[in-house]
């Protein structure tokens, strides 16, 4: 497992995150606070606990994990029941980050982890959503829950949908990627603050569009839904940052793309970005293991030729 | 007393499963209930026991790589019988892993290195908890993934708030079984 240079989340990260929780709060209500901050509070708990089982202490840097379960809580609706989050929250914890080595040694992006888990346990309640603008109150919610905007444009083949309403993210969908012109601004964001590989988001970007060429879906129609600018967000950045060459980069996430596409395209799940993310992590380690021998190679000749013309 | 507490290491201190690490796939893959758990559990203990009983009479100048195929040709012919009582039971079906139990490491491999190696009065007791500790395992394991994934105790339904739905399929089994793997190292540290 590779180790992740930067430990803590950047600043632009939390701004974003923090910006699409207030969203999430503006358009479910007070429920959609308990929501997030009940990930939040359990991930910190499950944290504590499993490093008092590793003998280790709690540092400010562990928090970074808690913003993975917000991250994980923002794909699920705002109904989605307490004890759900609860042990999502536990699974991405434990066995997402602990079990694979914590602080930053991830296999796996930790959020898909636990959305993973969810999703196989209760796939009813992780799948129907809420109304955008319905105020939900803390508990007894009885509203009409239906499909995501992603399986309507599996099923028509085209947006039916207000412009306006689509980019303010006011349709059925999961909690935090609904608001697409938000997202927009983030990756924007992180692209030009460099918190986002630009090669690793056009590898992935130029593989959808290409392939989408010959595929039912347009791009554009593809990126409008199916969490794929949210997972580009919060997700992509992860596996980007242990990455330096631009090869490299362009590979795993030309790679990250095409299986992205082959899930959307063939078996129509809306998830299916969150799937390519964890079928291809193993990659981009293989990929940063590989750019690490490089380099040791190029040093090792380096060395040797600087040894060769001391002595000559 | 050195031996008998080695005996009784079996079951527990060096199970087969959580301390070895031994026969995991059919339990990984089987036990998602408690009846399917115990089927497991009978057809092992009735493979096992008579094939290494039955082996234990080889003659031990025999290459190793012989020996194998033998143990091995033993455990197939073993099944034959036993599978006549797991027709019988009907209980529960385990599918491909009933057969696949003939070749299970314990016959094959841990036989060869640990208990021919013992006298038979001392080996009998080591293969009996041996074989009680991977029962022991695939229990609790079939027991707490039926109770998370259905609700349910052989069949019949416990109040259970929330059902993981998830836990029926093998990647938790790879789970729970690491997470009983962890407690054991706990419980039981390497010396």
């Amino acid at each position: 497992m590779m180790q992740f240079e930067h430990r803590t989340r950047s600043p632009e990260f939390w701004l974003i995150l923090c910006t699409i929780c207030l969203l999430s709060v503006f358009y479910y209500g007070i429920r959609a606070a308990a929501v997030l901050g009940l990930a939040a509070v359990t991930a910190v708990l499950t944290d504590f606990f499993c490093l008092f089982l590793q003998k280790k202490a709690y540092h400010t840097v562990d928090l970074c994990n808690a913003a993975s379960a917000v991250v994980m809580a923002l794909l699920f609706p705002a109904t989605i029941p307490y004890s759900i989050v609860i042990l999502s929250t536990v699974f991405l914890v434990a066995i997402g980050i602990h079990a694979f080595g914590s602080r930053g040694s991830y296999l796996f992006p930790p959020a898909a982890v636990g959305y993973l888990f969810a999703l196989i346990c209760w796939k009813q309640e992780v799948l129907l959503f809420p109304q955008a603008g319905q105020r939900l109150a803390l508990f007894g919610n009885q509203v009409q829950r239906t499909a995501s905007l992603s399986q309507d444009i599996f099923a028509q083949g085209a947006l039916r949908l207000d412009m306006l309403d689509f980019f303010m993210g006011a349709f059925p969908s999961p909690m935090g990627a609904g608001c697409i012109l938000l997202l927009l601004v983030g990756l924007f964001i992180l692209l030009l603050r460099r918190k986002l590989s630009y090669w690793a988001f056009f590898g992935f970007v130029l593989s959808i569009s290409l392939f989408s060429l010959i595929g039912h879906f347009p791009a554009v129609l593809l990126f409008s839904g199916n969490m794929l600018l949210f997972a580009l967000v919060f997700l992509m950045g992860d596996m980007a940052e242990q990455l330096k060459n631009s090869y490299f980069l362009l590979l795993a996430g030309a790679i990250t793309g095409l299986v992205t596409w082959f899930l959307l395209e063939y078996a129509r799940l809306e998830y299916g970005v969150v799937i390519a993310m964890l079928l291809t992590s193993p990659l981009w380690h293989l990929l940063a293991a590989a750019e690490k021998a490089l380099l040791q190679r190029k040093e090792q000749r380096k060395a040797a030729l600087a040894e060769t013309e001391e002595q000559a | 007393m050195k031996s008998r507490f080695s005996v009784l290491d079996g079951a527990l201190r060096k199970n087969a499963v959580l301390a070895e690490g031994m026969v995991i796939a059919p339990i990984v893959v089987c036990c998602n209930t408690l009846p399917k758990a115990l089927i497991l559990s009978l057809m092992f203990a009735c493979i096992t026991l008579l094939t290494v009983l039955i082996s234990s009479f080889y003659p031990k100048k025999l290459p190793f790589a012989v020996k194998v195929v033998l143990y091995a040709l033993t455990g197939a012919l073993v099944c034959a019988p036993v599978s006549l009582l797991y027709t019988y039971l009907n209980y529960a079906s385990i599918g491909i892993y009933f057969p696949l139990l003939a070749v299970n490491s314990m016959i094959v491999l841990h036989s060869e290195l640990y208990f021919f190696r013992l006298r038979r009065r001392v080996m009998l007791p080591a293969l009996f908890f041996h074989i009680a500790g991977f029962c022991l395992t695939a229990i609790l394991v079939g027991l707490v993934r039926e109770i998370l994934a259905y609700g349910t105790i052989c069949g019949r339904a416990v109040d259970m708030p929330l059902l993981l739905q998830g836990f029926s399929a093998p990647w938790a089994g790879f789970i729970l079984l690491g997470v009983l793997c962890a407690l054991h190292r706990n419980i039981f540290p390497k010396e």
